[in-house]
């Protein structure tokens, strides 16, 4: 096993589109990294440069000790599973599992021995000798997985490998993955685009928004002290509340005016334009004029253990989480009520204000 | 690389090149100079049969013993009879005039048997020589042309004529190469200057040195060939004035005739007065080398041929070529400096897989369409052949043939519409089957049936012989074409038919378009770049048509490429000549700009449908 | 309406197979039947004397032989060829790559009368005249050919390369182990072509063979006109003979033969 560090790396594709800026990033001997962002914001960019698939415009990948920028994949002993899975249509599940080891040379015995292993881990000793066009989605997932695991490489990548599958499925082998890495210690990065498969597998969390490293945490910090605005809307069901305001001084000291609401901030150092952040579920609503300002409902979404409200806050959405079935009307005008310790500020960038 | 080492490597190539194109230039020298010491050989060999004396007649001791000969061994055997072969004291004395010729420049042999004559102490020639000149007619031996002399009727092989070419300094400097090798050296220095001047490089530069290169090297070989044929007028004006009077009695003044049958690939006609030197001129639009030749008080003719120099032309791409490696292998360096290794290695990996089918293409492709070209150099094939009534009368009925194309290409689409309606179920797979029929079946097969159906009058329409029939040949032979082209053309609008989605038909059917108005609207605007496709890959096919015509008309309608046919191979099966190739040659290539002025824009259409296949 | 379609389907059926239909039968007539008046379509008595008088006369094992060499070579030989070509041209970049191709296109104006002679000269040079190497090497490399593999490569998805290389294959290993698998029925499709097209054969080998001993189908067949021209049983029976091979090829191939139909177009060879 070994550790993977990316040192400044840029990636320009020949078209001139930058798919990655000066990216830096480690990810530890062992670690589960999940690489989080949503469809082009470069992330599958990152791990093909790290397998070697892309060779990267600028900067270094390194594998262990070793710099192995310019090496072709088949010299970095990383393995990695494909969305798409790529089997190889016209071999069995056994061939398909043995084809790496094969290539690296091994004696028939050996490989026989660990094909068996693998499949007997994975579970997929009865359909060795079937073909990938006679599987279900998920044995085919897990014969990737094999095909993966089954050399024992330093590094796995997994790109987007359960995007395919339906929900229940997709848990399952979330699972499957997580006990996995606990049992072989690997490296792993995975690949995806859903903070929620995020959330629950990574060890660390990698957030990437247009082709940069926005922030790399616990899945506690990346949501509790989100690095800047993007990663904030991105994690939550549904996202954070992002509403453009200005800070002013008020009737009763300072205050924030985002559309129609006027929430009052101890804000000394910063006047003019910023980004307010609310998470749904500390938006409350309550009588017109009782809260930090009124609202028109828009929308309303009982989903059953809570329900979604989406309100027009003076022309900016807001989105309002409320427990249980809430008795609220499309149409109606209500006040909304905010938690103000849970407020996030950004500049008019992005950046966290204080 | 360094840039020092960049440098070196650039020079090196530079100078590789031009190593080479002189060793080109060189090669196509020799080859002019060779073919001068053949022609003056032979021309040599032809007046000592004509001005050598037969041998007196015998003494009539004769059959008490031999005469000894005066001459050591002397191996074969003349085995001409006494009348036919020469007097050997006078082939003597013509053969060492020959030396003390004023103006001569050539080096010649005179052999009798295997004896020399001129320089008696030359080595004789080997009886094998002379036993292969018998079937090669000449051949180059040591340095020398070695030309048979043949009796006096010419018939059997008495002896040779060698002749050496002695090289002639070309250009400013002496020894030869006089443009080439300045300009080479140039080449190479201007090179290494601009490369070790610094990596700012202009390609320009060297291209220009190359170009340089190769137009000094073709000055030099135009020059050599241009005194190749000086040379041979020269000489052999000397020999005709000689000739003219030694020319063996009873006549008192020589005829032209005479004279002319010493030069059989010039000719000798009456001319004015005029200075020893050749000089060029255009005769009846050709051009000529002229010389003036006396051939006895106040009679002059001309002896003119065609200069060498006019066939250089075709050695100048050959020059370029070699000349060009040098910025081709400099334009390679600089790629391979400045692509990361990774390229490089798959660009190399790439030209692997490309190899078979490229190298393929340039030697059975690529090569026979430059030779194809060659062959038919000169011009007047072409003259030739646009003035031949045939020619246009091939056309003509070739012209006619392909109109069947349109035809089926509508029925075609037709069978196609019919046919997609049932995708499903043994009729539809049955009729597939059937349409494959005609396509995959042997064109010979196809046109048997035909003509028996024709003749046998299958069809009730009477034992007609349309086949054989000048006036109803043509539309018969389209009608077949049309039947074995229909099932593929069929087929391919059918897998153009399959590709359509589903979703414009349906969308039009639920707007309520008639399903004549959603074949006009929607099947037809969709199926149009594949109906030019068919249509001109239809074209081009008919205008190639070949087999069911040279099955089917034997005599019937000419079409294209049966002309060619004819033209190279005869009517039969006959192995034609190299000027039959050369007309057949002129012939395709004409064809073949036709064919692409007339269909250029195929290749875009067969670019974008395989795109969008 | 949809009778008046079932009807055209019908007659086209009958209108492109009758001619075979009537090759077959006429084969099995006895020499005389087709003098009468007028001519029958069926035979009377059907006999299958003219196959065995065929068999006899034209040299059908010679025959068969040298079109199976010819075309099994040139089956094997521009698969190959055209196989590392198409996948050079669609998975590869390399500087030039479509300007190459290009020029490959370019080459398809050039009429075969064109090539022949020089070819011939080219083949008589080296002395393959009537021999397999003369009759074969012209024809190893298919441009078309080259298109066809061309498509079928950049339709395959790129991650099963990629799997391939991360699971440590060369370059050889994967174009040969896993892309040519792939493209399969590319292959296959080429192969049948190609197959067929040299079993159908005329011009080259009637140029560049002499000796009866050298036949192939098309010439021998067409030698065979010559020599009983009169006879039409005789001469029907060898073209069924003579076509056999490739009616067999084509029914078992028919799915891949309609397929190679999206991109070869109608390159009837006539």
């Amino acid at each position: 096993m070994a550790s993977v560090t990316l040192r400044r790396l840029s990636k320009v594709f020949d078209g001139g589109v930058q798919a990655l800026h000066h990216l830096d990033l480690d990810v530890r001997d062992g670690e589960l990294l999940v690489l989080l962002g949503p469809s082009g914001s470069g992330k599958t960019t990152v791990l093909r440069c790290i397998a070697g698939l892309e060779e990267p415009t600028t900067g270094e990948v390194v594998i262990g000790e070793r710099v192995v920028t310019h090496d072709s994949p088949a010299e970095r002993d990383v393995a990695m599973v494909f969305q798409s899975q790529a089997l190889y249509p016209y071999l069995t599940v056994r061939e398909n599992i043995a084809f790496p080891l094969e290539m690296r040379g091994l004696a028939h015995a050996q490989a026989t021995r660990r094909v068996l292993e693998t499949a007997t881990r994975l579970g997929l000793q009865s359909v060795l000798d079937r073909l990938p066009s006679q599987l279900s989605e998920g044995e085919r997932q897990r014969a990737a997985l094999g095909r993966a695991i089954v050399r024992g490489p330093q590094v796995f990548l997994l790109d987007e490998p359960l995007a395919r599958l339906d929900a229940p499925l997709r848990i399952e082998l979330r699972a499957e993955v997580l006990a996995l890495h606990r049992a072989i210690a690997a490296t792993m990065i995975y690949v995806t685009h859903d903070q929620a498969e995020a959330m629950t597998m990574g060890q660390r969390i990698a957030v990437l928004h247009e082709g940069r490293l926005r922030q790399v945490g616990t899945p506690e910090e990346v949501y509790q002290r989100p690095a800047d605005v993007h990663v904030a809307r991105f994690f939550g069901t549904p996202g954070m509340n992002v509403l453009q305001g200005r800070g002013r001084a008020g009737d009763k000291g300072r205050v924030i005016e985002a559309g129609s609401l006027v929430i009052p901030v101890e804000l000394s150092t910063y006047e003019g334009e910023l980004q307010l952040g609310i998470r749904p579920e500390y938006v409350g609503l309550c009588a017109v004029d009782q809260g930090v300002g009124n609202v028109d409902v828009l929308v309303v979404e009982p989903l059953g253990s809570e329900t979604l409200v989406h309100l027009n806050a003076g022309g900016q959405p807001l989105v309002a989480r409320l427990p249980g079935f809430a008795d609220v009307r499309v149409g109606t005008r209500v006040g909304v009520k905010v938690d103000r310790r849970r407020l996030y500020l950004f500049d008019a960038a992005g950046a966290p204000v204080a | 690389m360094s840039p020092r080492g960049w440098a070196a490597s650039a020079t090196a190539a530079a100078a590789l090149a031009a190593a080479l194109t002189l060793a080109v230039t060189h090669w196509i020298e020799r080859r002019y100079e060779r073919a001068f010491a053949f022609r003056i050989a032979r021309t040599t060999a032809a007046y000592v049969a004509a001005v050598t004396p037969p041998p007196p007649p015998p003494p009539p001791v004769r059959r008490r013993g031999r005469i000894p000969r005066p001459q050591a061994p002397i191996t074969p055997v003349p085995q001409s009879p006494a009348s036919r072969t020469y007097h050997l004291p006078s082939l003597l004395t013509q053969a060492r005039g020959l030396r003390t010729l004023p103006g001569w420049t050539t080096e010649v042999e005179v052999y009798y048997g295997t004896a020399p004559l001129v320089d008696a102490t030359a080595p004789p020639l080997s009886p094998d020589d002379l036993l292969q000149l018998d079937s090669a007619g000449g051949r180059w031996r040591e340095g020398s042309a070695l030309v048979p002399l043949k009796d006096r009727d010419g018939r059997e092989i008495v002896g040779a004529v060698a002749a050496r070419p002695l090289r002639v300094p070309t250009g400013p400097l002496p020894g030869g190469l006089g443009f080439a090798f300045p300009a080479a050296v140039l080449a190479v220095v201007g090179a290494a200057v601009i490369a070790f001047r610094g990596r700012s490089l202009r390609s320009g530069g060297y291209v220009g040195a190359a170009l340089l290169l190769a137009a000094a090297s073709y000055l030099d070989l135009r020059a050599v060939a241009r005194s190749s044929t000086d040379r041979w007028l020269t000489d052999t004006r000397r020999l005709l004035q000689e000739a003219a009077t030694r020319l063996p009695p009873p006549r008192s003044r020589v005829s032209v005739s005479d004279l002319a049958a010493l030069v059989q690939d010039a000719e000798l006609v009456a001319g004015e007065p005029a200075e020893s030197a050749p000089w060029r001129a255009r005769v009846d639009g050709a051009p000529r080398a002229i010389v003036a030749v006396l051939i006895g008080s106040g009679r002059w003719v001309d002896l003119r041929t065609v200069p060498a120099e006019i066939t250089t032309l075709r050695w100048l791409l050959l020059l370029l070529a070699s000349a060009l490696v040098g910025p081709l292998g400099i334009l390679l360096l600089r790629w391979a400096e400045r692509t990361p290794a990774r390229k490089r290695r798959e660009t190399a990996i790439a030209w692997g897989f490309l190899a078979p089918a490229g190298l393929h293409l340039l030697v059975f492709t690529l090569g026979p369409a430059a030779l194809a070209i060659y062959l038919a150099l000169p011009l007047a094939n072409f003259r030739t052949i646009v003035h031949d009534p045939l020619t246009w009368l091939s056309m003509r009925s070739t012209g006619l043939y392909a109109l069947y194309v349109p035809v089926s290409v509508v029925i075609a689409l037709g069978a196609a519409l019919l046919v997609h309606r049932y995708r499903v179920g043994w009729g539809g797979r049955l009729l597939r089957s059937a349409l494959l029929l005609p396509y995959v079946t042997s064109v010979v097969a196809i046109a048997l049936v035909w003509q028996l159906i024709d003749q046998a009058g299958t069809l009730g329409l009477g034992r007609s012989g349309w086949l054989s029939s000048p006036a109803t040949a043509l539309p018969a032979l389209m009608l077949l074409a049309l039947y074995a082209q229909l099932g593929g053309q069929t087929l391919v609008f059918l897998a153009g038919l399959e590709r359509i989605p589903r979703v414009y038909v349906d969308a039009a059917r639920v707007d309520g378009a008639s399903a004549w108005r959603r074949f006009w609207r929607i099947t037809l605007p969709l199926l149009r770049p594949l109906t030019w496709f068919v249509v001109l890959t239809g074209l081009l096919s008919a205008f190639q048509v070949f087999t069911i015509a040279f099955v089917l008309t034997q005599g019937g309608p000419r079409v294209l490429v049966q002309r060619a046919y004819q033209l190279a191979w005869g009517g039969g099966g006959g192995s034609g000549g190299s000027q039959a190739f050369g007309m057949a040659s002129a012939f395709a290539i004409l064809l073949c700009l036709a064919l692409v002025v007339f269909s250029w824009p195929r290749l875009k259409l067969l670019g974008r449908y395989a795109q969008h296949a | 309406m949809l009778s008046t379609r079932k009807l055209g389907l019908g007659l086209l059926s009958v209108a492109v197979s009758a001619p075979f239909l009537y090759m077959v039968s006429v084969s099995l007539m006895g020499e005389s039947e087709l003098l009468r008046w007028p001519p029958p379509l069926l035979p009377q008595k059907p006999t299958f004397g003219n196959y065995a008088a065929a068999l006899a006369a034209l040299p059908y094992a010679k025959v068969f032989l040298n079109t199976a060499i010819l075309a099994g070579c040139v089956m094997v030989g521009q698969v190959l060829t055209s196989a590392a070509a198409g996948y050079a041209f669609a998975r590869m970049r390399f500087p030039g790559r479509d300007g190459i191709f290009a020029a490959f296109l370019a080459t398809l104006m050039l009429p075969a009368m064109l090539l022949v002679i020089p070819r011939f000269l080219l083949v008589n040079a080296v002395g393959w005249v009537d021999t397999y190497p003369g009759l074969i090497s012209t024809e190893l490399v298919s441009v078309l050919g080259i298109v066809l593999m061309r498509q079928s490569f950049l339709m395959l998805p790129r991650d099963v390369e990629e799997a391939a290389r991360l699971d440590g294959a060369g370059e050889w290993t994967l174009f040969w182990r896993v892309m040519l698998p792939l493209a399969r029925p590319a292959v296959i499709t080429l192969a049948l072509l190609a197959f067929m097209d040299q079993w159908r054969n005329f011009l080259w080998p009637l140029i560049v063979t002499r000796s009866a001993d050298m036949a192939v189908a098309e010439v021998a067949l067409a030698q065979f006109h010559s020599t009983y021209s009169g006879n039409w049983p005789y001469q029907m029976a060898a073209a069924v003979l003579v076509t056999l091979p490739v009616w067999l090829v084509c029914l078992i191939g028919q799915r891949y033969l309609m397929q190679g139909w999206r991109i070869t177009g109608a390159a009837v060879r006539l």
